[in-house]
């Protein structure tokens, strides 16, 4: 996915940048992405069976360059229960990002992070694939049986970033989702720099790459 | 008129002393009327639930419905909180062992493909949960002693069990190991059919004898409160209090003695996983099990019977599909991989130019396929289109057969836009089906029949 940086150009120079979330059942995978892509709560919807996708344009302003860039995101949905792991692994190898996320009132669903990591790093393009892990639920104070230390500590031990948001406010959902469509893009810009260094100036493929920048 | 004619031929069937399979299911197949409770009962002869001999109804249900209710006794009365089992359910208890032969006669009916992972089934599963102590068995040991003579295990044994045992055999175990697989139906019983009120509704025909199973998987959060006020303002400022937000108001308890339809729906779909070990709940099949629930529900006649009756069409037609919901069978010749690429290959048949578009754009079988078929169009479209779906479906001697004309007739239906998208807004079609005329799809499905080999 990353070596073929300039293929995934597409619609005006945009990015593709594909995610998945994941997670054990009921933590508001849904929510949370529904929240991201049409900014409101919906509190309706029945358990995922088998796997969904949302979609979302933006321009995304590089937190290191500087650089805009406009990104056609990918969302993909899956269901949380274990029946629906092997349909889902075999999305794992075309994402780039991953939302990891947990309920802050169900211990269960924290606890289990630690299996979804090593699904994660078994199927996924690499070992050190991005991710993010997203603590839910955090405007349901009176029911959190996770503590945010333990979360940064558990974040901090899986070397991931960790982040609290709420898909009934609204509360840093945006924020979960850019943070990791930052961490793919620098990756994406660094494979595409190396790239052209590599192979010089002279035989430079990649016009359309430099072109990105739609400032 | 035609109306009129249509429910004259479904009556001449339904009242004849022998009812004509065939020709019930080519009637059903074209739509079953909405009026007179038809469909409830039409449904209940497709599935073969009821008999096609009218004279042994009334026995049959009768033995049926108590042969359910004896479950609810054993496993979630027994199995439950209650340390207090009905003098009802004791008399039950004593006719065990003819209840279990009956069982493993019925349980082998059922099973059309017997499938190796369900053969220590429904009466062998039973033996090993004789007791109907399943809990606080100390608690019981002093108001029910009779019970504790009857079980298998010992009462020095019954004694030491506790909640932190960790033996295999430690009744506690199996507890929590319920309540897992309870937490999964909880979860999605209370938020199936969003768009309509009816299953957040209350029962007219409650089984108010029961323990509320939802209780059991409840987190009761622990209220904690500073014990001087003085030292409470220092603890909030550090807390951040100021900030907090109250928590939404939790769902009116109903009162003691009545329940909603997603409470019976709980109770089914977990005596369900209990009997059948081997599938236990998947989601997904609380979609399954709702409209079933929902035409006998709404029925005008016999809907206090709709949750016995309920559980025998759901556990009649999971005996159809129930590959498509264990994993390990994903791939074998009757399980969600092979039907999906049976329906790939009806579509290249079909309509080689939108199979072909499809393919080129990298969308797989499974971003769609996967829901449609394992949930038999469930989730696709609302409650009264599904119905009549399965009007088709239930009436269809071979169900994997017409879920695949199903399927291809709606792609096939939308081959225009599909022929023009892209990949996004094709997934996005195919994920959220348009609101259109089921009956059209049918149609198109019945003409595809000709001509198809699935």
């Amino acid at each position: 996915m990353i070596t073929s940086a300039h293929e995934q150009l597409r619609h005006d120079h945009d990015y593709l940048v594909k995610f998945l979330a994941l997670g054990n059942s009921g933590v508001g995978k849904t929510s949370l992405l529904y929240q991201f892509t049409e900014g409101c709560f919906n509190s309706q919807f029945t358990s995922t069976v088998g796997i969904d996708f949302k979609e979302k344009r933006l321009v995304h302003r590089c937190s290191v360059t500087g650089r805009e860039q406009g990104v056609h995101l990918q969302l993909w949905d899956t269901a949380g229960q274990e029946k629906f792991r092997s349909l889902t692994t075999a999305f794992y190898r075309n994402t780039m990002g991953f939302i990891l996320v947990f309920d802050l009132t169900n211990e269960q669903s924290f606890l289990d992070i630690r299996s979804w990591m090593e699904q994660l790093r078994t199927h996924a393009y690499c070992e050190s694939p991005d991710i993010i892990l997203v603590g839910n639920k955090v405007d349901l104070t009176e029911q959190h049986v996770v503590s945010e230390a333990r979360a940064r500590d558990a974040a901090f031990k899986l070397g991931v970033p960790y982040m609290e948001a709420s898909a009934a406010t609204g509360f840093n959902v945006t924020a979960c989702v850019l943070a990791l469509v930052d961490a793919v893009l620098l990756r994406m810009n660094r494979v595409v720099d190396d790239t052209r260094l590599t192979l010089g100036k002279t035989v430079s493929p990649d016009d359309e790459v430099t072109s990105v920048c739609v400032c | 008129m035609a109306y009129k004619v249509r429910l004259a031929e479904f009556d001449s069937i339904l009242q004849a002393e022998k009812i004509d399979l065939s020709k019930l299911q080519e009637l059903c197949f074209a739509g079953i009327p909405d009026d007179g409770g038809r469909r409830a009962l039409c449904w209940r002869l497709l599935l073969h639930y009821l008999p096609l001999d009218r004279s042994c109804w009334l026995q049959y249900l009768a033995d049926k419905r108590k042969q359910y209710h004896s479950f609810v006794d054993d496993i979630v009365v027994g199995g439950g909180m209650n340390s207090s089992t009905s003098s009802s359910s004791e008399a039950l208890h004593n006719s065990r062992p003819s209840d279990i032969g009956e069982l493993e006669t019925s349980s082998g009916s059922i099973s059309r493909h017997n499938n190796s992972f369900d053969t220590p089934s429904i009466g062998t599963d039973i033996n090993t949960n004789k007791t109907p102590s399943s809990l606080p068995v100390h608690k019981r040991s002093f108001s029910n002693t009779s019970s504790i003579t009857n079980s298998s295990s010992s009462s020095n044994s019954l004694c030491s069990d506790h909640p932190l045992n960790l033996s295999p055999d430690s009744q506690w175990v199996s507890f929590f190991k319920d309540n897992e697989v309870l937490g999964q139906i909880d979860k999605d019983v209370k938020r199936l059919c969003p768009d309509m009120c009816f299953f957040q509704r209350v029962t007219p025909h409650p089984r108010a004898d029961t323990p509320r199973l939802c209780t059991r998987v409840t987190h009761t959060p622990l209220h904690s409160a500073p014990l001087h006020d003085k030292l409470s303002s220092s603890y909030s400022r550090q807390r951040g209090s100021g900030t907090r937000k109250s928590p939404s108001p939790p769902p009116e308890p109903l009162p003691p003695g009545t329940e909603a339809h997603w409470e019976v729906l709980e109770r089914l779909l977990f005596i369900y996983a209990k009997l059948n070990p081997g599938q236990g709940y998947v989601q997904g099949m609380n979609e399954i099990i709702g409209p079933l629930y929902y035409v006998l529900a709404t029925a005008p006649s016999d809907a206090e019977h709709a949750e016995a009756d309920t559980f025998w069409l759901f556990t009649s037609l999971m005996a159809d599909v129930r590959d498509l919901f264990i994993r390990t069978l994903d791939e074998s010749e009757s399980g969600i991989g092979r039907l999906m690429t049976r329906l790939m290959s009806c579509l290249k048949d079909e309509d080689a130019a939108t199979s072909s578009q499809l393919t080129c754009q990298g969308i797989k079988e499974q971003y769609f396929a996967f829901r449609w078929l394992s949930l038999l169009f469930s989730q696709e479209f609302p409650l009264p289109d599904v119905i009549r779906m399965w009007d088709s479906v239930l009436a269809s001697p071979d169900r994997h057969r017409c879920l695949l004309l199903l399927a291809t007739a709606m792609i096939v239906l939308q081959r225009e836009k599909l022929l023009s998208g892209d990949f996004a807004s094709n997934v996005k079609l195919l994920q959220n089906y348009p609101p259109c005329d089921v009956g059209a799809i049918i149609s198109k499905a019945v003409e595809l029949s000709d001509r198809l080999v699935t």
